[in-house]
This record gives C-alpha cells, sequence and structure tokens, in this order.
C-alpha cells in the first residue's frame, strides 16, 4: 500500500502533465475557432515546460544560481532549455 | 512536504483551468482564464526551482500574450460558434493517447528522485564548471549566455524574424490623432496609478536586465517587462504619447541593433583572435571578459525583445483604429 502511494505521488507530475497536454491536443483539433486553436497549443506547451521542469527537480534542491549554505542544486540545462521556447508563442 | 503540497495544489488549480478554457464559448473570458493559467504555471515553475522560467512565463504569457490575445479578439469577435456535432472521434483520440502516455510513465524516474539520469551527464558539470570558468552565480544564464551562446543568438534571430513578419503582414500606419476611447479618460484611478508604476516598471526592467547574472532575470524578461511598461502607458494614455516617446522609426532601429550587437560581440572576439562568441577573449583575464561578453548580448537581446515586442502592439492598435469600431 505505501510503495503504491509512493509510486502515485512520484508520477502524479506526469499524469497532471499529460491530462494537460491531451486538453491542450483537444481544444486543438475538436474546435473550429482558430483563437481557441491557439490557446490549445499554449495549453499543450506549457504542459511540456512543466513536464520539462517536473523532471529536473531534484528533492530538496534549490534554484541553481550558485550560493553560500546551498548544496543541492536543481537541473539547470533543462531550465535553460525550457525558457528558450517559451519565447516564440508570442512572436 | 509543503512543497509537495503547494505543487500539488497548484497543478490541480491548473487542470480545472485548463477544463474551463476548453468549455467556455465567450472568447474575452477564455483569455483572461488563460492568463491566469499561465500565472499559475509561473507560480509553479517557482516552486520547481525554475525561477527564470518563472520569471519568462509570467511576462510573457500573463502579460503580452494576454494583451496581444484581447487585442485579437477586439479585432474579430468575442463569441465562439457551438460545434455541429458532438466530437467523439477527438475524444476517442485523445483518451486513447493519453492512456498511451499514462503507460509510459509508469517506468520513469520519480519526482525529485536525485540518481534519474538526467542529473547524472552534462548538468553537473555545467554547475561545477560555471563557478571557475563563467564566474557568474547563475547557472541559467551562463548556460544561455555563454556554453549555449549560439542557440540564444538563433533564438535572438527568430525573434527579429517574427517581428519582420508581424510588420510585413500587418503594416503599420501613422495616425496623426492621439485616438483613445473616451471612456478610458474617465477611469482616474487607472491613469493615476499607471503613471505611479511607469518608472517603476522600467526600473525594474533594468534591474532584471543587469542583474540576470545574480539572480533570475537576463534580456528577454527585462525586454519584456520594459515594453509592458509602455504597453500600460499606452492603454491608459494612448498610443499617441508613447509614440512621442519611442517613434515607430526608432523602434524598427533598435529591433536590429539588437541583433547586430550579439553578432557584433562574435565578430570582435574573432578579430581578438578567439572564435566566434569566445568571451574570454574580450578582457585581460577571462572571467571579466565572460562577464563583459554575457552583459553586452544581454543587452543586444533586451532590445530587440522590447522593440519587435512593442512593434507587434503598434501593429495591433494602429490597425484598430482603423475602421471604425463596430460593437460600441
Amino acid at each position: 500500500m505505501h510503495d503504491v502511494m509512493h509510486g502515485v505521488l512520484g508520477l502524479y507530475n506526469y499524469w497532471i502533465v499529460i491530462i494537460l497536454m491531451m486538453t491542450g491536443f483537444y481544444t486543438v483539433i475538436a474546435r473550429p475557432n482558430l483563437v481557441k486553436k491557439i490557446i490549445g497549443l499554449f495549453i499543450f506547451q506549457t504542459s511540456v515546460f512543466i513536464l520539462f521542469i517536473s523532471m529536473a527537480k531534484i528533492e530538496g534542491g534549490t534554484a541553481p544560481i550558485i550560493s553560500e549554505g546551498a548544496r543541492i542544486y536543481s537541473n539547470p540545462l533543462v531550465k535553460a532549455l525550457a525558457s528558450t521556447p517559451i519565447r516564440y508563442p508570442t512572436s | 512536504m509543503e512543497e509537495h503540497l503547494i505543487n500539488n495544489v497548484l497543478l490541480g488549480l491548473l487542470m480545472m483551468t485548463g477544463f474551463a478554457i476548453v468549455r467556455m464559448r465567450s472568447l474575452l473570458a477564455v483569455t483572461m482564464l488563460t492568463s491566469i493559467y499561465s500565472l499559475l504555471s509561473a507560480s509553479l515553475f517557482v516552486v520547481l526551482d525554475a525561477v527564470d522560467v518563472a520569471l519568462t512565463e509570467a511576462a510573457i504569457g500573463a502579460g503580452i500574450s494576454t494583451i496581444l490575445m484581447l487585442a485579437t479578439v477586439a479585432l474579430t469577435t468575442d463569441e465562439e460558434k457551438a460545434p455541429r456535432h458532438k466530437p467523439l472521434l477527438p475524444l476517442f483520440v485523445v483518451v486513447a493517447t493519453g492512456a498511451a502516455l499514462i503507460y509510459g510513465t509508469l517506468d520513469m524516474p520519480h519526482y525529485g528522485d536525485p540518481m534519474a539520469p538526467i542529473h547524472l551527464h552534462v548538468a553537473p558539470t555545467y554547475l561545477h564548471v560555471t563557478p571557475e570558468e563563467i564566474g557568474v552565480p547563475n547557472v541559467v544564464t551562463s548556460v544561455l549566455a555563454s556554453f549555449r551562446g549560439y542557440d540564444t543568438l538563433g533564438e535572438v534571430t527568430v525573434i527579429f524574424t517574427a517581428g519582420a513578419g508581424v510588420l510585413a503582414l500587418l503594416g503599420y500606419r501613422t495616425r496623426r490623432r492621439n485616438s483613445q476611447n473616451p471612456e478610458i479618460r474617465k477611469m482616474v484611478v487607472l491613469r493615476v496609478i499607471t503613471k505611479l508604476f511607469f518608472p517603476l516598471i522600467l526600473l525594474f526592467a533594468l534591474y532584471v536586465q543587469f542583474h540576470g547574472d545574480y539572480g533570475p532575470g537576463g534580456g528577454f524578461q527585462a525586454g519584456v517587462i520594459f515594453a509592458t511598461g509602455f504597453i500600460l502607458y499606452a492603454l491608459a494614455y494612448g498610443l499617441g504619447n508613447v509614440q512621442r516617446i519611442i517613434p515607430y522609426r526608432t523602434l524598427r532601429i533598435m529591433m536590429v541593433a539588437g541583433v547586430l550587437i550579439y553578432i557584433g560581440v562574435g565578430i570582435e572576439s574573432m578579430l581578438l583572435g578567439g572564435k566566434f562568441l569566445e568571451y574570454r577573449i574580450l578582457a585581460d583575464d577571462p572571467v571579466t571578459g565572460q562577464h563583459l561578453g554575457i552583459m553586452l548580448i544581454e543587452l543586444g537581446v533586451g532590445i530587440t525583445v522590447a522593440a519587435v515586442i512593442l512593434i507587434i502592439y503598434y501593429g495591433f492598435v494602429s490597425r484598430q483604429h482603423q475602421e471604425p469600431p463596430e460593437d460600441t
């Protein structure tokens, strides 16, 4: 029972990401309105960021800004990766 | 433990907002919900230690996208037509894909696991090398601006191209008159607060611009915040007043200048005998050179981004007043 709980909590982020992703996907394929389609893409895109950043998180870690008193930093590369595409949709 | 709780609650709220966005028909309401969605995800990014991404998401998603989306809705219609038939096929596709993806997550490393493969390779190198070689505390900035400087150059070029594309599609017409909705003139509170906040927003943008090496932020976020300040002012006092400070022609020059500063830093380092964008050549001390290089290219990014966003905004608004308003 404890194992199941642990598994559910460990994968909870990914599952919500998939639900969000599918919400966006549904909006894109089922709605004819173009504004709605773009918003669907937006939801889809944000869900991908959440997926990346959830994977980058380390338990007990902190933001990857080198400072005294911090020893564990979450993955900086993924953040750099994720903050690049955010910028495109506006354009 | 609290962190987990906040994380789970925010994800739940995101899910609810997502469902509401799909169900609602009023595009105006959907746009506002999208803004909320964006703000929620920015908060989530802070909890997940991605402060730079959070700042970008808050500035872009909750700020600029919402304004542009509202402008689009104002230009078109704010009511979505009801679909003609039941969306059974899309629903089936979505459920099937979702189920397959969830099956795929089952053997993924758990959330927060320090031994996940993603943390074992490239990332530790960046964390170790950054303090000595780059001397910039914010590792995300050092990855974006120094280690992966070519990518960021590509990104600035994309933003520049997008701005040029919008310019080509929307065009721009100068208007002599400072046309503004007379209703806004009556909103005294809005106008006073805007006047108070305008300098603070610009100051904050400069802080984000030049503090990006030490804390969350950087050229991109700063450019967006800078543009947001001017857009807020334009909303409260009319576009004409803003155009007196930053005319359209200046923006076009700024848009190009930012990209040129970036490329110029690269060429300068080549002239000094290094490779393209090899900052450590720029000064006698390699770390000072890195600092200088990162600061300059961030400045270039900031200038281009601010100019492109303002140009897109000008394009939308100048179009808005072209034809007489129909719905008022």
